[in-house]
């Protein structure tokens, strides 16, 4: 665990610095970079296992150095931006990043995304076979055990009560689709639907709480507000 | 009373007004015969006067005494004269003959014949003579026989030609008389004498007399029934045009060119004269013998079962003239001048349509030509009748002339430049419709000096310093989107480092509790600041009108429901009680799923950090006719000494010596969001209620 390698790439080496600490406490080593060009030499001589880059850089910018990584490796890819608008996550994710923290962040965040990113690639090593399985619906970090009535949160299980496990299985069995929360009630319970948002939205919380990272800005489990709830489609 | 009762009432009445005139006709028709059949009928005042009448009663006579001795045929010889009369007068007339007959290839037979009342009173009576010999010229065979009768009676002889009679000739003799081929003899000779008395003939001056009344009787029956006729034509017409609706049965009648429909009522009224007439000729006939009983009776029945039809279809024509004028298209209806009042209704509807298709610069050119036009025809009318009154008078017809030539010349002149101003002003139209339609540079090519050219020109500057003044604009609000992108960058970044190396100074457990202390208070701040400044430039995205949107229907209600369970955690902690209503049935608009969630967010935010400890906050969502409403309604734990306006304000704070976890963004951000959306953001300070109002205009099928 401890062989564990990141590389952080940023031009403001104040925030490398405060990142290269604080991962170190949790463990990892730490590999520095500052632009584009000293990043992709960087992974060309080490062996890194997570790269953290930020996106406004001077020599290669961020997005670009995601696109030539993507052709030679297929490490988890974390970007950083000052951007907060959606269209620029949307871009730097179809570059082939695997998630995307805005600045400013809480440190303890990040930490948390490189453990669910380092988690998921490891496990996808050994469980690739597992999306082809019957009993497996996978997204993204996602899979639903079918047999075993579970989720495996970047490979790490998740116990689910009977009506969450129905939720999700009807969410993820509909990837990208929103869900009225009286549709949503009607399959799961089925029952008649009145007045049930509160039933339906107090287990989509319980839920998100159990698979997300940050609660309040999930990944997976999305309200469309005013209109229901959906399941993100992810790679 | 109902319409349905009116039609069956009308139906009804006419039914009976055409049953009465029918019924009048064949009694019309009957009178007529009536009045035919009569002998006074055919007879005239001076006949009687010349003794016609008794004269033909004695004829009546001397045929009855001739079928009785098998000289004539039994139907023969009662023309005009009534049997009935006859026989009555057999006692008050006498026949005397003295005959010499030839029966054919014997000897000559005197025959002496008395017949009727020879004892009768003969003083003051008539007495009819008349002697007949036979024309000695006429050569005669061996037997007797007239030469050429010999192969009896072709048609071709009268027999009283072959006689040569004297006396009172007034009467026809029985032919049978005078050559008789079935006995086979011939009159030689013979003196015939019949007498009537005074009696007898006062008998038939009374018959006359009876007759004549009954013939006044007649025509005056037939006057009245004309005349009833008549106002049942015009009853029919009244009644006809009292009908509400035309039975579909005749609406084809209608369609039938009037002219036909006159033609078809002239034959139909010439046929019931006809009937008329012909009843009448039949009737004198049968007077005067020419026809028997049961021929006038045959035609009677024809006319009787032909008047009623003939009156009916008669109506129909009236029916259907009736409805035409009611329906005012009598004259459409007609051939003649239907048609053509169709054809120049149609072309000028056609014209109309014409003008109406130019549009309104069109119209107003196509008049001013059109008058021009008819101008220079005047004038070229003027110099042809010049020309033509030359003749008459040559300085008259050279004045009208040079009159038309110079008006002509001007006139072409003018109509020449406005055709061409008018050319100029279409292309400023269409200047200005390119300007309208986005294309501010458009010039034309009007030439310079005209009239419109500067007006042009003009134009063309205007679009000209549009365009430029919406490229600034443009480059402006880029300007102004890439200021915000690069200070959020130069925020961000720092900020970024600040938030690391504090939370890895948390993290140091080597720290004094003083020291621990203020990295808590940093870690506070620094979060806040981060808090801040994504507000700050939230909202200057959303208000520098760059924002991008994606609308999509949502609902209000469910909007609420899932934000309330969303901050579930902070209503609790802020121990407040949220009374959540619902009254709109139709709660669907159009927002941005996003943003909607943050303005709700940012309003109920706002009411659970300022309310007062205690007190309930009220959500209400209710509808108007097309408008969705949205209240939070909370009351301040504070006096809220500031407007609507200074809490709109992007800075204001609610309080503004209190420091506390908000930022003052949240209504201002709330706002923006609303309007980006479409809605409307009110806020209404009463006292120490705090109201918040959003509305949006209701989404219904219809509203896009």
């Amino acid at each position: 665990m401890n062989q564990t390698k990141i590389l952080v790439v940023d031009d403001d080496r104040e925030i490398v610095g405060a990142i290269k600490k604080r991962l170190e406490l949790e463990g990892y080593q730490v590999l520095a970079a500052y632009d584009g060009l000293e990043a992709m030499d960087m992974l060309m001589s080490q062996d890194v296992q997570l790269l953290i880059i930020d996106v406004m850089m001077p020599k290669m910018d961020g997005l670009s150095a995601t696109m030539k990584i993507r052709e030679s490796k297929n490490i988890p890819i974390i970007i950083l931006s000052a951007k907060t608008e959606e269209s620029d996550k949307i871009l730097g994710l179809s570059m082939g990043a695997d998630d995307y923290v805005s600045k400013p962040f809480r440190p303890d965040e990040l930490v948390a995304r490189v453990k669910s990113q380092l988690r998921r690639y490891m496990q996808l090593g050994s469980m690739s076979s597992a999306k082809q399985s019957k009993d497996k619906i996978v997204n993204g970090g996602l899979i639903l055990d079918t047999e075993g009535k579970r989720i495996l949160v970047d490979g790490e299980p998740v116990k689910l009560t009977a009506t969450e496990y129905k939720i999700l299985y009807l969410l993820m069995n509909h990837l990208g689709r929103v869900f009225s929360a009286d549709e949503i009630y009607e399959r799961v319970w089925q029952e008649e639907a009145y007045a049930t948002e509160n039933t339906v939205m107090v287990h989509i919380r319980r839920i998100r709480e159990k698979i997300e990272i940050d609660t309040k800005n999930p990944k997976y489990l999305k309200v469309v507000w005013g209109i229901g709830y959906k399941m993100e489609k992810m790679d | 009373m109902d319409t349905k009762w009116k039609r069956w009432i009308n139906t009804l009445c006419i039914a009976v007004v055409l049953c009465l005139m029918a019924a009048g006709g064949v009694y019309g028709i009957n009178g007529t015969n009536g009045a035919a059949s009569l002998q006074a009928g055919v007879s005239m005042d001076e006949f009687q006067e010349n003794g016609y009448f008794t004269n033909l009663y004695q004829q009546g006579l001397l045929f009855q005494w001739a079928q009785e001795q098998g000289y004539a045929l039994e139907s023969e010889g009662y023309q005009g004269i009534s049997e009935d009369l006859l026989s009555k007068l057999k006692d008050e007339m006498a026949l005397d003959a003295a005959l010499v007959i030839k029966p054919y290839g014997k000897r000559t037979v005197q025959e002496e014949t008395q017949y009727g009342n020879q004892k009768a009173d003969f003083r003051g009576g008539n007495t009819m003579e008349m002697t007949i010999a036979r024309d000695q010229s006429e050569p005669v065979n061996r037997a007797g026989q007239f030469t050429q009768w010999e192969n009896g009676y072709d048609g071709e002889y009268d027999p009283e030609a072959f006689y040569q009679v004297s006396g009172d000739m007034m009467i026809t003799l029985p032919e049978g008389l005078l050559i008789n081929g079935e006995e086979g003899q011939r009159l030689e000779s013979g003196t015939i004498r019949i007498r009537i008395t005074q009696k007898g003939m006062d008998l038939i001056e009374q018959e006359y007399k009876k007759e004549q009344t009954q013939l006044i009787q007649y025509v005056k029956e037939i006057t009245v029934i004309l005349a009833l006729e008549a106002v049942g034509c015009i009853l029919l017409i009244i009644l006809f045009a009292l009908q509400e609706k035309r039975t579909r049965f005749f609406r084809w009648l209608d369609h039938i060119w009037w002219e036909v429909i006159v033609v078809a009522a002239f034959w139909i009224g010439v046929g019931i004269l006809g009937l008329c007439a012909w009843t009448w000729g039949v009737s004198q006939d049968y007077a005067t013998g020419l026809t028997d009983r049961t021929q006038v009776d045959l035609i009677m029945m024809i006319c009787w079962f032909a008047l009623p039809g003939l009156i009916a279809l008669f109506a129909v024509c009236i029916q259907t003239t009736v409805w035409r004028i009611k329906e005012h298209n009598l004259l459409d209806s007609t051939l003649c001048v239907g048609y053509f009042r169709k054809w120049y209704r149609n072309s000028k509807k056609r014209r109309e349509l014409e003008y109406e298709a130019m549009s309104f610069e069109q119209q107003h050119v196509e008049d001013r030509i059109r008058q021009y036009r008819l101008g220079r025809r005047i004038l070229i009318v003027f110099i042809i009748f010049g020309v033509g009154i030359m003749n008459l008078s040559g300085v008259l017809g050279l004045g009208f002339i040079i009159l038309g030539a110079v008006g002509l010349k001007y006139l072409v002149r003018y109509s020449d430049k406005y055709a061409a101003e008018q050319k100029d002003l279409n292309k400023l139209v269409e200047q200005i419709d390119r300007i309208a339609n986005g294309e501010l540079t458009a010039t034309t090519d009007i030439e310079e000096g005209t009239i419109y050219y500067d007006y042009s020109q003009k134009l063309a500057n205007i679009g000209n310093g549009m365009e430029k003044a919406l490229e600034d604009q443009m480059r402006n609000e880029r300007m102004k989107i890439d200021l915000i992108t690069n200070v959020s960058h130069d925020l961000k970044t720092p900020l970024t480092s600040i938030i690391g190396y504090v939370d890895l100074l948390s993290r140091d457990e080597t720290l004094s509790p003083e020291a621990k202390d203020y990295v808590r208070i940093l870690t506070q701040k620094t979060e806040r600041l981060k808090n801040i400044i994504s507000d700050l430039f939230e909202l200057a995205k959303s208000t520098s009108g760059n924002a991008k949107i994606s609308m999509e229907v949502m609902d209000m209600r469910r909007l609420l429901e899932q934000t309330l369970v969303d901050m579930e955690d902070k209503i609790e902690a802020s121990g407040f009680h949220i009374r959540f209503q619902c009254t709109a049935q139709n709660t669907k608009f159009l927002g941005d799923v996003n943003r909607m969630y943050r303005v709700v967010q940012n309003v109920l935010e706002n009411a659970l950090k300022y309310s007062m400890k205690g007190t309930r906050i009220f959500i209400d969502i209710s509808e108007t006719a097309d408008r969705l409403k949205l209240e939070v309604v909370n009351t301040a734990s504070y006096e809220m000494d500031f407007t609507e306006e200074e809490i709109m304000e992007r800075f204001a704070r609610a309080e503004k010596s209190r420091t506390s976890e908000g930022n003052g963004l949240g209504l201002s951000i709330a706002d923006s969001f609303t309007q980006n959306c479409g809605g409307k953001f009110g806020i209404e300070i009463r006292g120490d209620q705090f109201r918040v109002e959003i509305s949006f205009q209701k989404y219904t099928e219809k509203v896009k």
